[in-house]
């Protein structure tokens, strides 16, 4: 068990460092700073997602993702962020966000039969953190243009809890709780996962409740 | 079940984003006291914490001369990362300190130069971040 969890996270390194040096830089955040550019990559049981965005204003973030289900579905698709409204607290930060784009779908029916098509997505995130807790939720779907069959459709909220309060140039530790639930393939899953950051660097490692591993990692430039 | 964890989850979202929003209607706005005329002796404002953490003097004790900034919304040092960034590409600048703690960020220039407040609230702002108050001192040596 022990070792299959080490060859996975080692598997999920070199998938990581080999999706990077491809892509060059991925994102996940809808925004980043203004003139900032940001890249991210996740891999879950369910599914692999790279993005790269880039802010021409902190508002607003334009990029690509990509994001495969083995056997369930492929899409890659553009990906407008708009940051709706933003609290800047004292003690917090709160965001709203709308997420929008255009793309191409590959949904498998079964294992013979596939549909490919345009598609668009649509999704709404909340977000809400302090020096002490993070929550977050977000609600994703895809769509085909045509017929408007949904491919797929992604619930995901968190909670994260510091267990100190980190300074700006010091390595940061949140212990995050996940869960990612869809609709459309019956799935729901919980994660628990480390969270850290150190500078532009920003990395998670954790497993679902059935033992299967969880990367993130993300990095802004 | 799940139906059951979605609807607190959001329930959750929401009850702490209005609550965030209704802290930020309630700050007054006359906290915002951006210094335009910061760049003339009268209207140097010493700081006892800039003093004594922020404005290191430099090898040569010429006087240096440096701002304050209160920034709200800065409480995720990965987010605040940008704004160190951004600040340290004014030609201008030569020193950005971010203090999450106290919510400020100390900027201290190169001899002789100095970055109005106007534009020091712009940088911060395009970063997605609330200046609330911008302070200005010198130090001697």
């Amino acid at each position: 068990m022990i070792k299959n969890t080490i060859l996975s996270c080692l598997f999920s390194s070199f998938l990581l460092a080999f999706h990077l040096l491809w892509v060059k830089s991925v994102h996940a955040h809808p925004t980043s700073f203004e003139g900032g550019f940001a890249v991210m990559f996740e891999m879950s049981r369910r599914e692999q997602e790279i993005s790269a965005v880039y802010s021409p204003k902190y508002w607003l973030g334009t990029g690509v993702v990509f994001l495969k289900s083995p056997e369930k579905f492929y899409l890659i698709t553009s990906q407008i962020g708009w940051l709706v409204k933003r609290w800047n607290l004292p003690e917090a930060q709160g965001n709203a966000y709308l997420l929008g784009g255009i793309g191409y779908g590959i949904l498998k029916q079964n294992t013979e039969q596939e549909i490919n098509s345009s598609m668009y997505r649509l999704g709404i995130q909340l977000d809400y953190e302090t020096r002490r807790i993070y929550t977050f939720t977000r609600y994703v779907e895809h769509r085909f243009f045509e017929n408007n069959e949904l491919i797929n459709d992604q619930f995901s909220a968190a909670f994260g809890f510091a267990p100190y309060i980190g300074e700006f140039d010091e390595l940061n530790s949140w212990l995050i709780f996940k869960f990612i639930a869809s609709d459309r393939f019956n799935d729901m899953v919980y994660i628990l996962m480390l969270r850290f950051f150190y500078k532009n660097f920003l990395w998670e490692i954790g497993q679902d409740f059935d033992g299967n591993p969880q990367l993130n990692f993300m990095v802004r430039f | 079940m799940k139906k059951i964890f979605i609807l607190i989850s959001l329930m959750i979202s929401f009850c702490v984003l209005a609550n965030a929003n209704s802290k930020d209607n309630v700050s007054p706005k006359s906290n915002v006291k951006p210094n335009n005329k910061a760049n003339t002796k009268s209207n140097v404002k010493p700081n006892n914490k800039a003093d004594t953490k922020s404005n290191v003097k430099d090898k040569n004790n010429n006087i240096e001369y440096s701002k304050v900034i209160t920034v709200h919304g800065m409480v995720c040092a990965f987010c605040s990362n940008s704004l160190e960034k951004k600040l340290k590409k004014e030609e201008a600048i030569d020193q950005v300190k971010v203090e999450l703690k106290n919510k400020k960020v100390s900027v201290r220039f190169k001899k002789g130069k100095s970055v109005k407040d106007k534009k020091l609230k712009e940088i911060i702002t395009s970063s997605g971040f609330k200046v609330v108050k911008i302070e200005s001192s010198t130090n001697s040596g």
